[in-house]
């Protein structure tokens, strides 16, 4: 039974070693995400923006119309974002108060839309993930007040019908170079934005309409990254092996089995001694 | 990760066994010790690849904070602040009655719950800039890397015939993928060299010695030194070469130096694996 019992422990104790010999177990970096901030509130002049996550509280004075921050890395988890009139105390009611959830490894943009009477904040999820060869991806976000929702056309040709206020389109390839851009109303042809997009290989853009409330309507292209231009395949073939050590030594993993391996043996035996010292005791 | 609480569980069954417990602690700590050379060996191997081969860290690069205050920012997106704008901290005119001098502590609010629940100082800083350009594009033409004594010009690398990266031809100079960015502008930029030749160390042999926080230099072929900080360094066997995360989209100005690493696979003529280091553009100077 006891002998039962320490054999049952020397097995968990290696299992729980094998375990700790993987690289990348243990001692992870604590998770992160990318959170940036846009406001296209077209006649909110300039706010005070906080943002609250599991480390950081942080306030943005001033932030203007079309202002696009930079992405900032935060801990992963709950998040709260607050727009104030600029100046006004912390502790007063928010303007705007959206919360969310934000995931390791993700990258985030949360964007004030609205009038400053009917202001409201989108968090939208942003995928940095490489392009197909010689496209660019782009998606669009409809933050232009007082109009219906869109279609919206490039080259001619309607890729994302009826958007509507303060709602994001998901990422599309499109081709690179100049393309033409139009907001139509929706399912008319009722041209309320056009423009003209130049598109490089391998960026992820975003592109806001906005205006109205007294701002001029546009389309507000704003980067989110930037990948090469043409994705070369697989690894690179750099060294010839002039200083390689002589190809008689074991591999790392193979050396780190047999130490894991030698250290319960050694550990198994040591129970084992002990066992039968107590036993001699015993009797 | 389910078998290590077990551990201790099992332990507190045999406690009352004491003298078998004794020789258990012994043979754990025994277990201990051997398992700590283990695992000392393996960050030995992280740090020096070449010759012991390291354990592959598949993880992304980090995110790094945004830059530190002080970084030139030529370019900034934002407008700038128009006079009159109340400064931060500072009393507005205008604010409602009722909002508590400054010092003075402010009652609990539940509107901002989350916000004042936790002592969390807030943290006031202008927004992140979405540029640091450091000039118009101009192409790279030396690297430096004062940690690991390597200095070398900049040869133009595109794609081989096979669709993968050039590497150059020269064993004692870096080149830079055309097909990139050009180093100091948004986009990861990538910088290859070889680990050795047939008979020797090649420019990149310490690439393996970097660690993060070390300084890269690349200098313009405008005068421009851009200053690089490395936030990662990783090895990865060449079959699953991270591709998305050397040449994928990042959103700032980035640098990837590649080389080889790992065991060298004598019937392939080739190493095992590619060594990556990861860095940001943390500053310019003319």
């Amino acid at each position: 039974m006891g002998r039962y019992k320490l054999r049952a422990l020397a097995g968990a104790v290696m299992a729980a070693a094998a375990l700790a010999a993987l690289p990348g177990v243990a001692g992870a970096a604590p998770k992160q995400a990318m959170v940036r901030i846009a406001h296209f509130s077209p006649d909110a002049e300039y706010v005070d923006v906080y943002v609250v996550t599991l480390n950081r509280k942080q306030m943005f004075p001033n932030v203007f119309y079309k202002n696009v921050s930079a992405y900032w890395a935060v801990n992963a988890g709950p998040f709260t974002y607050e727009v104030r009139p600029a100046g006004v105390s912390a502790t007063t009611a928010p303007v705007v108060r959206l919360t969310g959830d934000l995931k390791p490894g993700g990258a985030y943009t949360v964007v004030a839309v609205g009038k400053k009477t009917d202001l409201s904040a989108v968090l939208l999820s942003d995928d940095l993930s490489p392009t197909d060869r010689n496209s660019t991806k782009v998606r669009f976000l409809d933050a232009a007040v007082d109009l219906p929702p869109l279609d919206i056309a490039v080259g001619g040709k309607v890729v994302s019908p009826g958007v509507s206020f303060s709602s994001s389109t998901g990422y599309r390839q499109l081709p690179t170079g100049l393309v033409r851009l139009e907001a139509r109303k929706a399912g008319g042809t009722d041209v309320v934005i056009r423009d003209e997009l130049s598109l490089k290989a391998g960026t992820v853009n975003s592109v806001a309409l906005i205006g109205g409330a007294g701002q001029p309507r546009e389309a507000f292209r704003f980067a989110d990254a930037t990948g090469v231009r043409t994705m070369p395949s697989g690894a690179l073939r750099t060294g010839d092996g002039g200083m390689a050590p002589s190809p008689s030594r074991q591999p790392a993993a193979l050396g780190l089995l047999t130490m894991a391996g030698a250290a319960a043996l050694g550990g198994a035996a040591l129970a084992r001694w002990a066992l039968s010292r107590r036993r001699r005791n015993a009797s | 990760m389910g078998a290590v609480p077990a551990a201790p569980e099992r332990e507190l069954t045999v406690r009352r066994r004491r003298p078998a417990r004794l020789g258990l602690a012994a043979a754990t700590a025994a277990l201990a010790l051997l398992l700590g050379a283990c695992a000392q060996r393996t960050t030995a191997g992280a740090g020096a690849s070449g010759s012991a081969p390291a354990p592959a860290t598949l993880a992304a690069p980090p995110i790094l904070a945004p830059l530190p205050a002080g970084v030139p920012t030529p370019g900034l997106l934002a407008p700038a602040v128009p006079a009159g704008v109340p400064a931060p901290g500072v009393p507005t005119p205008g604010v409602p009655a009722g909002v508590p001098a400054p010092g003075v502590p402010a009652p609990p609010d539940a509107s901002t719950s989350t916000a004042s629940a936790k002592s969390l100082r807030i943290e006031v800083a202008p927004l992140p800039s979405q540029v640091m350009s450091p000039g118009p594009p101009s192409p790279p033409a030396r690297l430096s890397i004062p940690a690991i004594g390597v200095r070398s010009s900049l040869v133009g690398l595109g794609l081989a015939g096979d669709g993968s990266m050039e590497v150059p031809v020269d064993y004692g100079r870096a080149g830079w993928f055309t097909e990139g960015t050009l180093p100091g502008e948004t986009g990861p930029a990538v910088i290859a060299g070889h680990v050795d030749s047939k008979t020797g160390p090649a420019v990149f042999y310490r690439l393996r010695d970097l660690r993060r926080g070390d300084t890269i230099h690349v200098d313009r072929a405008d005068g421009v030194r851009l200053r690089f900080v490395v936030e990662e360094r990783a090895q990865y066997p060449k079959a699953s070469f991270p591709s998305a995360a050397v040449y994928g989209p990042v959103p700032w100005s980035a640098l990837r130096l590649v080389t080889c690493g790992g065991e060298f696979d004598r019937a392939r003529g080739s190493y095992r694996d590619n060594v990556v280091v990861y860095a940001r553009l943390a500053g310019f100077s003319r």
